[in-house]
């Protein structure tokens, strides 16, 4: 089962998994009230890459795989006032990765590149860092579905090293040196909003460094980065900015230490 | 030295303003305003950018010689950044988010009888006056570690802001000042302190309150500039058992304010309700109030109104009214407009009910761009008066939809309250009588032999998604855990088999 996992485009399970939140979402947080922008934000993700897909004649049909992922993306994390504004959105995610490119590929991820520039720059989107919750459930089912898509993209050691470091932080500010109880320690990890970001896009093999030590090291570097804005500066929406502004390194990583570029057909090739 | 008796947060009590009726499209009839719920703490939240203003009022109903309280805040605030305002503020900006009773009238099938109905609202003239000042700076001598960083008085309060070096000091501090401290308040002292946080402690002055010629204690409003944005909920738990609701008004000028780190939800709203919960719509509400509470796990912010009040907005500001729209006067005293880029004024209104058990953590705030308005709106629906008789083929159908409404309403109420007010089958069957044709299956309607609360607490799932069904998600043991990652596991093997 392990080696058929490992064949499998991880983009399924990535698939699979956020479509499982907007289900638990739609049926019990209340999240039917935006059913038209969740609908137009998945349509117009898929429209604007087969649009890419036609006329820039890409090869790889694959990646309205990604596009589905980023319009699922969008739905979890991003809140607008008129549903037109995820068609921009998705324009925005979309047509960032053919506009900024570094040796051929994108370096921000998609969804996360249109929640920030979209929540930082107009006054029609935000994030809501409470709406996914703290319910035990839902971080241990994004865990069990993530760690599927870690697995199977091969990246679970950024997650587990981004969320240990995390962790450590966060159990080292509240209840080592301020004096919390554990429950405080736990409520700020208990977040599934928190958790969404940590496995679905932080994780993201595109977009993270490709080689193996450079990437636990940026694990704990995001984290640190992470922990200091949201607990320091006091941003509820840190994971947003960080990954935001910190993505844009990930490509002279790649260039110093020449690691081949992460492709999502690469543990289908190297498994057959 | 007598002890003090030692108030943690802020709290405040309301006067009921004259219920003012306002005839836009429906008929307001009934609010169910903050007063309605008991060890309750009101609160308005400023905020644009860092600059935060947060005013707290009191319902202290004892000696005030007794009422002392004391608020951790991220900065040393200096004498201007603190004042005293009048209590009517609370008042009116309750009256106008309360949630809603409209009241309709339906048209009468078979001949029509028009109804006309409009008053306009009264408005309470605010008495604010200017506080009285004084300042003096003085280090503690003693070795309790406590920084006396300034002391004022202002209006009929004397206020101390300290810092600590650690809990231990500080309580000691308190206690040999005459503050009367629980127990449980040393451990929840300390975390502030590490968090470099001041206390802000306040003590009632006599004399000034002589001369201010106020009988009753006003709110306090303080003014800082902080990222952190943010209402120190757990000191107010260490003196107190059970739950405690918190009614917080806020203001931004981008749009909503809600909590960062708890789930936001709307209490339940638009809902077509039996008739005769006209003269009960409190109870009414405090039932639908608390049973939303239980369904969502006893550990969400409700939202219970959100508008755009800029007096330059042109839309209608509550629909229907039940008190006027804040004005020029209120957002000054709320502390809007202290800095600049109020080109808008929205206007949030949320409920915690807060125990130790449930919230952990301190509530954090943000401020969104989210301009979508809200209120929590009942509708009574009244039936048509019949002058014309019923017997044309427009009434009997009228008739037919009445019964059928009315089943609605009636299911509606036992949702939305989990059952608490009673099923009244007559109600549903009140027009029957004027049907030529009585529907077989209507006589078979019976009413639910004895109704269960919709949901146990810590259930998440509505009720009206899977009746029979309580998914306890936040109880889960870890063999239900261990089921739903075994459960995950098969249906990838099946859907990868495929």
């Amino acid at each position: 089962m392990l080696q058929q996992i490992h064949q499998t485009d991880s983009r399924y399970f990535q698939i699979v998994g956020q479509t499982t939140f907007l289900l638990f979402g739609l049926l019990f947080l209340g999240c039917d009230a935006h059913l038209e922008s969740f609908a137009l934000s998945v349509v117009a993700c898929f429209f604007f890459q087969a649009i890419a897909i036609r006329y820039l004649r890409l090869s790889d049909s694959t990646s309205l795989r990604s596009s589905l992922i980023t319009g699922l993306g969008l739905c979890l994390l991003l809140r607008v006032n008129d549903p037109l504004m995820m068609v921009t959105a998705a324009a925005l995610a979309i047509g960032q990765k053919f506009v900024f490119r570094f040796n051929g590929y994108h370096f921000w991820n998609p969804a996360n590149f249109a929640i920030a520039v979209l929540v930082g720059l107009t006054d029609e989107a935000w994030v809501s860092p409470g709406q996914w919750g703290h319910f035990l459930a839902i971080p241990i089912c994004i865990v069990v579905i993530g760690a599927l898509v870690l697995k199977s993209a091969q990246r679970w050691d950024i997650a587990l090293v981004f969320g240990s470091t995390l962790a450590a932080l966060c159990y080292w500010r509240f209840v080592v040196y301020q004096g919390w109880n554990v429950e405080v320690w736990w409520h700020q990890f208990n977040n599934g909003t928190f958790w969404l970001y940590a496995l679905f896009m932080i994780t993201d093999p595109m977009t993270s460094p490709q080689n193996k030590k450079a990437r636990m090291l940026w694990g704990v570097v995001l984290a640190s980065a992470v922990f200091y804005v949201q607990h320091l500066l006091f941003v509820p929406t840190a994971p947003v900015w960080v990954l935001f502004f910190m993505t844009p390194i990930v490509p002279f990583i790649n260039i110093w230490l020449k690691s081949p570029q992460w492709n999502w057909k690469h543990t289908l090739k190297t498994s057959i | 030295m007598k002890k003090i008796n030692v108030k943690w947060i802020m709290t405040l009590s309301l006067g009921f303003l004259s219920l003012a009726t306002f005839a836009f499209c429906g008929f307001y009839v009934a609010k169910a305003d903050a007063t309605l719920f008991n060890n309750r703490s009101e609160v308005i939240l400023v905020r644009n950018g860092d600059f935060t203003v947060i005013t707290m009022g009191s319902d202290f109903k004892g000696d005030v010689k007794e009422f002392a309280m004391v608020v951790p805040v991220p900065v040393v605030l200096n004498r201007s950044d603190i004042s005293v305002v009048d209590k009517g503020i609370f008042a009116r900006l309750d009256a106008y988010s309360s949630p809603r009773l409209a009241e309709y009238y339906d048209e009468d099938p078979c001949g029509r009888i028009p109804v006309v109905q409009e008053d306009q609202w009264s408005v309470e003239e605010s008495n604010m006056r200017v506080p009285t000042t004084s300042s003096k700076m003085e280090v503690d001598k003693k070795n309790y570690g406590v920084t006396i960083e300034a002391q004022y008085t202002v209006g009929e309060y004397d206020i101390l802001l300290l810092s600590a070096v650690e809990s231990g000091g500080l309580k000691q501090w308190l206690v040999d000042n005459g503050y009367k401290i629980p127990s449980k308040a040393e451990r929840v002292l300390a975390p502030y302190i590490k968090s470099n946080m001041k206390f802000f402690v306040v003590k009632v002055n006599l004399e000034e309150m002589k001369k201010s010629g106020y009988n009753e204690l006003r709110p306090i409003q303080i003014r800082f500039t902080h990222p952190k944005f943010m209402l120190p909920l757990r000191l107010g738990m260490a003196n107190s058992a059970g739950s405690q609701d918190m009614i917080v008004y806020a203001f931004a000028p981008s749009g909503r304010i809600e909590c960062s780190n708890y789930r936001n939800v709307k209490v339940p709203t638009d809902r077509g309700i039996p008739l005769y919960i006209k003269n009960d719509f409190g109870m009414f509400y405090k039932d639908v109030f608390e049973t939303a509470w239980s369904r969502e796990g006893e550990n969400a912010v409700f939202l219970e109104y959100a508008w755009n009040v800029s007096p330059s907005w042109g839309g209608v500001k509550c629909d229907p009214c039940v008190g006027p729209p804040p004005m020029n006067r209120d957002f000054t005293m709320a502390g809007v407009g202290q800095t600049g880029g109020w080109n808008n004024i929205f206007f949030t209104r949320l409920h915690v009910r807060y125990d130790e058990a449930h919230f952990p953590a301190d509530l954090n705030f943000l401020t969104t761009t989210n301009q979508e308005q809200f209120q929590a709106r009942y509708v009574l629906q009244n039936p048509a008066q019949g002058y014309g008789g019923w017997a044309c083929e427009e009434g009997q159908l009228y008739l037919s939809k009445l019964h059928d409404r009315r089943k609605l309403e009636m299911d509606e109420l036992v949702q939305l309250t989990g059952g608490r007010f009673a099923y009244r089958s007559n109600y549903i069957s009140e027009y029957d009588q004027y049907l030529e044709e009585v529907p077989m299956e209507w006589m078979k309607e019976e009413a639910p032999e004895q109704f269960e609360l919709p949901t146990k607490k810590g259930s998440i799932i509505p009720t009206d998604v899977l009746p029979e069904v309580s998914l306890q998600v936040s109880q889960w043991s870890w063999k239900e855990v261990l089921g739903v990652v075994v459960i995950l596991l098969v249906m990838v093997r099946v859907w990868k088999s495929k």
